[in-house]
């Protein structure tokens, strides 16, 4: 039997004054590429940053990867949050060198192969950096690992619209690793539904509904962009 | 290449019948070697596992055949090729005449109509 990529049972996560995930039920199969949509606030960061290993939920159940999150899966995950955790004062490279310092699965080579796809240089300042060049960056940052589950939140932000299409089916393509499960965070349903093999729709801290895109294409006859206005509105 | 693909249809379902259409139309022709997964996922912009998926879907209509390590080849059996050709025919042509019926017409007047269909139309 092939152990699911990530298994969450019942998993409520409160904050002082909000409920961020409420009673989330999740199976993740090993390979796929998953969807993760809602709208800003239905708990979407909440549930990777459980995912990671750097939340504890107030109550419920993890498994990701066949552990419980901690030291052992934080080695083989890698996730990029939205916001910006770089120094400006850092170039390109300085800042790869600084990541391979405390992840040692970072792969040079294939960083080089990733600055020449998203046309960054190893020597530019990331203080100079456009918003879009920086959503780049912590791309290569995330591809150049060799972990098992890459999470990804709010990868396209600040990225260009045409640019867009273009990385997320490198992402998909030549960029992946072989058997790697790969969960994406967005609401830009339209640019990225060709790519997932899964969806889950979040909302207000609830899976409102989840499935294989083809089977839910097949029942319902839309397309996962029209389920999004349709489920979460 | 080319895929169209409408995202409120199941995507792998569309590239197989994008193919067959292809295969039936010589444009991938007997013996002749498709491209790769990587290839028409690259081509329809998709994911794939999603091009895997209906290469699986492909290789059981017998139309094509994948030969490890050295990729996706169509059949040589050009009979196989003209009975999927017909059969597909035949199914367009059922979903067709049934409208057509739809308007009360005889079988007389489809064939007189159907007579009177120029090449270019």
């Amino acid at each position: 039997m092939i152990i699911p990529a990530v298994m969450l049972e019942n998993v409520v996560k409160r904050y002082p004054l909000t409920r961020a995930l409420d009673g989330v039920n999740l199976t993740i199969e090993s390979g796929k590429v998953v969807g993760l949509l809602g709208h800003n606030g239905s708990g979407k960061t909440t549930l990777l940053k459980i995912i990671a290993g750097l939340r504890t939920p107030t109550s419920g159940q993890v498994r990701v990867l066949g552990m419980a999150p901690g030291l052992e899966t934080k080695k083989r995950v890698a996730f990029l949050p939205e916001v910006n955790t770089f120094y400006n004062w850092m170039t390109v490279d300085d800042l790869l060198k600084f990541v391979k310092s405390f992840h040692p699965d970072l792969d040079l080579e294939k960083t080089a192969e990733l600055k020449a796809f998203m046309n960054l240089k190893g020597e530019s300042k990331i203080g100079a950096l456009s918003k879009g060049q920086q959503a780049r960056l912590k791309l290569i940052v995330g591809l150049a690992r060799q972990a098992d589950l890459l999470l990804l939140d709010e990868p396209l932000a600040g990225i260009d619209p045409p640019s867009r299409a273009k990385i997320l089916h490198a992402l998909v393509g030549e960029l992946r690793q072989e058997g790697q499960t790969v969960v994406i965070s967005t609401h830009e349903v339209k640019e990225a539904e060709p790519i997932f093999d899964h969806v889950i729709f979040l909302r207000q801290g609830r899976v409102a509904l989840e499935g294989e895109a083809e089977a839910l294409r097949a029942e319902t006859g839309h397309s996962m962009e029209e389920l999004f206005g349709e489920v979460l509105e | 290449m080319q895929f169209e693909i409408d995202e409120r249809q199941p995507i792998y379902r569309q590239i197989v019948e994008t193919l067959i259409r292809q295969i039936a139309r010589g444009f991938w022709p007997p013996g002749g070697k498709l491209p790769s997964i990587r290839e028409v996922a690259a081509a329809a912009r998709v994911n794939p596992n999603t091009v895997s998926r209906a290469f699986q879907e492909l290789e059981r209509t017998g139309l094509v055949a994948t030969r490890r390590g050295e990729g996706t080849f169509v059949t040589t059996n050009t009979q196989v090729i003209k009975d999927y050709r017909e059969k597909t025919a035949r199914a367009l042509w059922t979903d067709f005449l049934g409208k057509i019926r739809e308007l009360g017409l005889t079988n007389e007047e489809i064939q007189r109509l159907l007579a009177e269909l120029k090449e270019d139309e």
